[in-house]
């Protein structure tokens, strides 16, 4: 799960996302979340059945797209000279 | 590549075989005018209207609560805000609901957030960088109870990869401070790993800062709130905040000593308005705030007068040597 949006200001692009990946999968990975701690270990000890780590969402691809997303498996099918791939997670 | 390009990507997503993609970007048309010209796409994402800024696109478990904080954000109506201060006013209100309500996470959404946009400055698509959030505590009704909480969070970047930095000072014995925590973490953009960049180039990363937001815990008969003041400086002027040459002085204090530095470089007109409101205009705090300028204090939620908070805080600012904080 995510956060990403997108609106104007003063007809300007604005794109926002958070950097939170999460994913059922119990690794035991420490992820440290600037003043709070290892958000893992809080997560496990809150009984939480999830872990998280941190990834961008917000991407600029050449210079003039930027696209925030939280994808599957972006398939190529069309035109595009390279493929995107996205993390993997549930939304 | 146009928006056409891309609804023809889209639309050729097998839905069996993807059935949880949302995606939100903008194509960039044409820079060369005086207004940016550009198209927008989303993909399985809904729409919300927000005061001042329209039509707002959002996705995930998160949009929810960010289309409640648009809806709360009055400080959005100021009419000559720029994209970098809504920019930087956004980052600050959700770093702001993360603490707050503790409750982001859980819902599987924030951990830390970014934000792009298009700056007429540079002529280019620019993410945020550069922002201090500090953390400060006072008790409702009993304004004399400020003081400044030796948290200190800085979003930057190195190349293209996010940096999260922190830091918490503690008292040793006595005024000696010492450093209880020095934190960075490393977020690279989607199909890298940290391993793919050489991090024995990267520099100490201090806090030095372009913006800085307040986050002001306030103790409530009924329970606690958490307000947001936010300064904003004119593009490239920063202000250096270094933790590890700190020995007897209180972090704090040296904090408060660089404000008053930059304040003597400006000729100290008027320190309270440069402390927390405009390095620029040197325009009282309350003007600033009735009118709206470039600086001001924001808003995120009623139930108290953020500009006493603000008042507050440039009156400790004001008289640190007298009555430093401990």
């Amino acid at each position: 799960m995510t956060l990403i949006a997108q609106l104007t200001v003063n007809d300007a692009p604005m794109l926002i996302g958070d950097v939170l990946l999460s994913s059922e999968t119990i690794t035991g990975l420490k992820v440290n979340l600037p003043l709070v701690g290892d958000i893992n270990q809080i997560l496990a000890d809150g009984g939480f059945p999830f872990e998280v780590q941190f990834t961008q969402k917000i991407n600029v691809l050449g210079g003039a797209l930027p696209l925030v997303g939280q994808a599957l498996w972006f398939k190529r099918s069309g035109p595009w000279k390279s493929s995107l791939l996205f993390r993997q997670e549930r939304i | 590549m146009t928006e056409a390009d891309i609804n023809i990507e889209l639309s050729a997503i097998d839905p069996e075989k993807i059935n949880q993609l949302q995606l939100i970007g903008v194509v960039i048309e044409d820079t060369s005018g005086p207004r940016i010209r550009y198209s927008g796409f989303s993909f399985r994402a809904p729409y919300s209207h927000a005061p001042k800024l329209g039509r707002v696109c959002g996705g995930g478990s998160g949009s929810g609560a960010f289309f409640e904080l648009l809806q709360k954000s009055d400080w959005l109506a100021q009419t000559d805000a720029s994209p970098y201060q809504v920019a930087h006013g956004l980052l600050g209100a959700l770093i702001n609901e993360e603490y707050r309500t503790g409750k982001t996470i859980g819902n599987r959404w924030g951990g830390g957030f970014e934000a792009v946009t298009f700056l007429t400055d540079s002529g280019r698509l620019e993410k945020i960088g550069d922002i201090l959030h500090t953390f400060w505590s006072v008790r409702e009704r009993e304004h004399e109870t400020l003081w400044l909480l030796p948290f200190f969070y800085k979003t930057a970047y190195w190349q293209d990869v996010l940096i999260l930095r922190s830091a918490t000072v503690e008292n040793a014995r006595g005024d000696i401070l010492k450093l209880k925590s020095d934190d960075m973490t490393l977020v690279a953009p989607t199909l890298k790993d940290i391993g793919d960049y050489n991090t024995s180039e990267l520099e100490q990363i201090d806090f030095s800062y372009r913006a800085v937001c307040c986050h002001v815990f306030i103790e409530k008969s009924s329970g606690y709130d958490l307000e947001l003041v936010i300064d904003q400086r004119k593009g490239g002027a920063r202000i250096a905040i270094s933790f590890r040459s700190i020995r007897r002085a209180l972090a704090v204090v040296r904090l408060l000593a660089e404000l008053d530095q930059r304040a003597v470089e400006y000729g100290r007109r008027n320190i309270t308005s440069f402390a927390l409101g405009s390095a620029v205009t040197f325009k009282p705090l309350r003007e600033l705030g009735r009118t709206g300028s470039r600086a001001a204090a924001y808003r995120t939620f009623g139930g108290f007068n953020s500009l006493t908070v603000v008042d507050l805080l440039v009156s400790k600012l004001k008289n640190y040597d007298e009555a430093p904080f401990v």
